[in-house]
C-alpha cells in the first residue's frame, strides 16, 4: 500500500474540476457505428488505433462511448474462472496448498510448471463474509452503498485506486462524489461513517488466463494499492421496459438528421428576477443573452460588448431553447411565445393557450417545438407556432 | 454503379438469412453497397463484407424498408433493449422521450418527397445492430447534454445592459504558480500515449468507474488503476520538471500545487485534450469568464 504524493491530490483536483465532459462536435468525430465497431474491437488495426488517437483527444467521443459502455445490457466486469464456481472458497486453500506443495513437497525439486491461473490464486484474501460472495473478481466486498443519496438507478460503485483522492466518495456516495469539490467533502464524510469492513483492504487478483499472467503480476501489485474494493451493483432495470410496446410513433417532419449531423440543440431555464441568461452560438465570437424582462442583447465580440437588440418584445420569458445556431424559441407567462431563426430579429407567436404558464420548451427547428406549463400541459407545434395542438 | 458481385450478393443474402424478412437480394445488395463505401482502403471487399454483421445488416435493410416481418421481429427483440439502454444512459425522466426520439426516426421520417428515410440506412454492418443503437442513443444524448451546458445563466444580480464585459485574461506575473501549472500539465496531456489519456479523459472527464473504463478497453480494472497511477505521476513529474525548468524550490512547488488546489482557476481541459488544433497554451489565452462551451 503506497501512500499517495501531496501534490497528487492537488492535480487530482485539477484535472476532476476541469475536465469537460462533452465538447462540440468536429468533422473529426466518429460516426455512431464506428464507436460501436471500435467499442466491440471490429474495426481493423489502422483503424482502430486510428479512432483511439481521436478518442482520446475528443471529449465528446469520450462521453459518447462512455454511454456505450454504461449502457450495456450485462456490463460484466472481467470475471476469473474460478467465481463460476459453487465453492469458490475452495480455491484460495487450493492454491495454498499447491504452493505449499511445490515449495515444501516433493514438487519444489522439480523443474517448475509454468505458472497457470491456479498458481496466482494464492494471495487471494476474503475480507467479507460469503454473503458477498456473488461478486465479480474484483468485489471482494460487496457492500451496497450507504449514502442515503444513493437511488437504484445510480451508477455503479466506483472502485478507484487507493491513491486517487476523494475515492470513498464515489465509492460511499456516488451521485455525490462526482463533483469536484464536493468529492472531497463526501469523501471525508464518507472515510468518516464507513464501516470498519470498507476499510479492510481486499488484495485480489486479475483475470487468471495463462498469456496474462504478467499483466496479472503487475495488477496485483496496483490492487495491493487499494483500500477499499466495492462491488459493482447491478443497475436497475428500466421501468419503462416492462410497459407494452408500441405501435411505431408517427413520423416527426423535420426530424431526420444523418447520424453523423445532429441539430445542435440547446436548452436554458431562465432564473426567477430579473437576471439574465446567455449562451453561445455556434459562431465562435457570437453570443446573446435574454433577460426575463424581454431584453435581449447580442456581442459579436465573444462577449466584450453588447448591443441591446430592438425586438419588439414586451413579455417576460421564463425559458428558451435553441436547436440551432440561429433558430432560438423563448416563452414565458400567458402563452408568451418568442421565436427568431436569425439571432437578430424576433417575433411573438401566438399562444398555445391564453391560460398557459410556460415554463419549458423543447424544439427539434423552426418549425417544431414543444411546450409545457405550469401545469403540466404541453402543446406541441409543426409550423412554427401557427397552430399549436396539446400533446396528451 | 454495382461493384459487388451477384453472386456474392446472393450469397451473402443466404448467409444473412434475409429471405426471413423476405428481403430482396437487391435491397441487401444496395445495404452492401452502402456498406462497402466503408470499406478501408486498399482493404479485400470480399473479406470485408464477409466479415460484416449480415444478419444485423439484412435485418436492418429489412426494416429500413418496413418489412413487417422485420419490424416485428426488431420490436419483439430490440426494442426493449432500446428503453434500457436509454434509461441506462440518461438516469431521469428523459430517458423514454430520447428512446421514442430515437425509435421513431428508426421507424422513419418523410422528406419533402414523400420518400420515407430511416435511419437504419447509416447502418452498415461494422458493429451489432444492438451496440449501434447504443451508440446511437448515446450521441443523441452526449450533443443534448453538451448543448444544454452551453447556456451559463450569470448572477441573478447582474441584468442585461448592466454586465460587466468579460474581465481581461489574468496577468500571468499575478498569478505565476497557478499558470505554470496548468501550462505544464497541458503540455504533459498532450504528451501521453493516446490510450493513457483516453483513460484519464474517462475518468476525469466522464467519471467512469475504473470497471467501466476495462469494460471500454477490454482491461481489467487493476491494469486501469496501474496505468492511472502510472499517468498520474507521470503528469506529476512533467509538471515538476516543467517548475524546475522555471526555478522554483521545492517548497514552490509545494505552493504552487497548494495554490492550484485552492484555486483551479478556468482551465479547460478540452483545449487541452486538442493538442493539434494549435492551441498549444490555452489556459494562457482564454478569459477568465468564459466557461467551457
Amino acid at each position: 500500500m503506497s501512500t499517495p504524493h501531496p501534490r497528487d491530490r492537488a492535480l487530482e483536483e485539477l484535472l476532476r474540476r476541469q475536465m469537460p465532459q462533452a465538447s462540440a462536435e468536429t468533422d473529426a468525430c466518429a460516426d455512431p457505428e464506428t464507436l460501436a465497431a471500435w467499442a466491440e474491437g471490429g474495426l481493423d488495426a489502422p483503424a482502430m488505433a486510428e479512432t483511439e488517437l481521436h478518442l482520446s483527444n475528443c471529449a465528446r467521443c469520450q462521453a459518447m462511448l462512455a454511454a456505450i459502455v454504461r449502457s450495456e445490457p450485462d456490463a460484466p466486469a472481467a470475471e476469473p474462472w474460478w467465481s463460476h464456481l459453487r465453492a469458490r472458497w475452495l480455491v484460495p486453500l487450493t492454491a495454498a496448498a499447491a504452493v505449499l506443495w511445490v515449495v515444501v513437497g516433493p514438487g519444489a525439486r522439480q523443474e517448475a510448471p509454468v505458472p497457470g491461473p491456479e498458481s496466482t490464486q494464492a494471495r487471494v484474501e476474503r475480507s467479507a463474509p460469503e454473503a458477498s460472495a456473488p461478486q465479480s473478481m474484483g468485489a471482494v466486498t460487496a457492500e451496497p452503498a450507504t449514502s442515503p443519496t444513493a437511488s437504484p438507478s445510480s451508477p455503479p460503485a466506483r472502485t478507484t485506486p487507493r491513491s486517487q483522492a476523494a475515492d470513498e466518495a464515489r465509492t460511499a456516495a456516488p451521485s455525490a462524489g462526482r463533483a469536484g469539490a464536493e468529492a472531497s467533502v463526501a469523501g471525508d464524510r464518507a472515510r468518516a461513517e464507513a464501516p470498519p469492513g470498507r476499510q479492510a483492504l481486499a488484495k485480489q487478483e486479475a483475470p487468471a488466463t495463462p498469456a496474462r499472467s504478467n499483466e496479472l503480476a503487475r495488477d496485483r501489485d496496483a490492487l495491493e494499492e487499494k483500500a477499499t474494493i466495492t462491488g459493482v451493483s447491478p443497475a436497475a432495470e428500466a421501468p419503462q421496459a416492462a410497459r407494452a410496446m408500441p405501435s411505431p410513433p408517427a413520423p416527426v417532419a423535420g426530424s431526420a438528421s444523418a447520424v453523423g449531423g445532429l441539430a445542435d440543440a440547446t436548452a436554458m431555464t431562465i432564473p426567477s428576477r430579473d437576471a439574465a441568461v446567455r449562451w453561445r452560438l455556434a459562431e465562435a465570437d457570437v453570443r446573446t443573452r435574454v433577460g426575463t424582462t424581454a431584453v435581449i442583447e447580442r456581442s459579436e465580440d465573444a462577449g466584450a460588448t453588447w448591443q441591446r437588440l430592438n425586438t419588439g418584445l414586451t413579455r417576460r420569458f421564463t425559458a428558451g431553447f435553441a436547436p440551432s445556431a440561429t433558430v432560438c424559441w423563448l416563452v414565458g407567462p400567458a402563452g408568451t411565445v418568442a421565436l427568431t431563426t436569425d439571432a437578430r430579429t424576433w417575433r411573438q407567436l401566438s399562444a398555445p393557450a391564453p391560460d398557459a404558464n410556460l415554463t419549458s420548451i423543447e424544439a427539434s427547428d423552426a418549425r417544431t417545438a414543444t411546450v409545457r406549463d405550469t401545469q403540466g400541459r404541453r402543446f406541441r407545434t409543426t409550423d412554427g407556432g401557427a397552430t399549436w395542438t396539446a400533446v396528451p | 454503379m454495382p461493384t459487388i458481385e451477384t453472386t456474392l450478393a446472393a450469397r451473402l443474402h443466404a448467409r444473412a438469412g434475409a429471405e426471413r424478412w423476405a428481403l430482396p437480394v437487391e435491397s441487401f445488395a444496395r445495404a452492401l453497397e452502402r456498406s462497402a463505401a466503408k470499406c478501408p482502403a486498399g482493404a479485400d471487399q470480399g473479406r470485408y463484407l464477409e466479415g460484416l454483421h449480415l444478419e444485423d445488416l439484412a435485418l436492418a435493410a429489412a426494416c429500413e424498408q418496413g418489412l413487417d416481418a422485420a419490424w416485428e421481429h426488431f420490436v419483439r427483440e430490440y426494442r426493449p433493449a432500446l428503453y434500457r439502454a436509454a434509461q441506462a444512459i440518461v438516469r431521469s425522466d428523459g430517458a423514454r422521450e430520447l428512446a421514442d426520439s430515437l425509435y421513431a426516426e428508426l421507424f422513419g421520417v418523410r422528406d419533402r418527397g414523400e420518400t420515407r428515410l430511416s435511419l437504419f440506412r447509416y447502418f452498415h454492418g461494422r458493429s451489432t445492430l444492438a451496440t449501434w443503437l447504443r451508440s446511437v442513443l448515446a450521441q443523441r444524448h452526449v450533443d443534448r447534454v453538451r448543448a444544454s451546458r452551453r447556456f451559463d445563466p450569470l448572477p441573478e444580480e447582474d441584468e442585461p445592459g448592466t454586465l460587466a464585459a468579460p474581465a481581461s485574461p489574468r496577468d500571468p506575473v499575478e498569478r505565476p504558480c497557478a499558470e505554470l501549472v496548468r501550462a505544464a500539465l497541458a503540455t504533459a496531456i498532450a504528451g501521453l500515449a493516446p490510450r493513457d489519456r483516453l483513460r484519464v479523459g474517462w475518468y476525469y472527464a466522464q467519471q467512469m468507474t475504473l470497471a467501466e473504463i476495462g469494460r471500454g478497453l477490454k482491461e481489467h480494472e487493476a491494469t486501469v488503476s496501474r496505468h492511472l497511477n502510472r499517468t498520474r505521476k507521470a503528469l506529476r513529474a512533467g509538471i515538476e520538471q516543467a517548475l524546475a525548468a522555471a526555478g522554483l524550490s521545492t517548497a514552490a512547488m509545494d505552493e504552487c500545487f497548494a495554490s492550484t488546489m485552492a484555486d483551479p482557476g478556468m482551465m479547460d481541459l478540452d483545449d487541452m485534450l486538442r493538442p493539434d488544433d494549435g492551441r498549444k497554451n490555452p489556459a494562457l489565452n482564454r478569459s477568465s469568464l468564459e466557461g467551457p462551451s
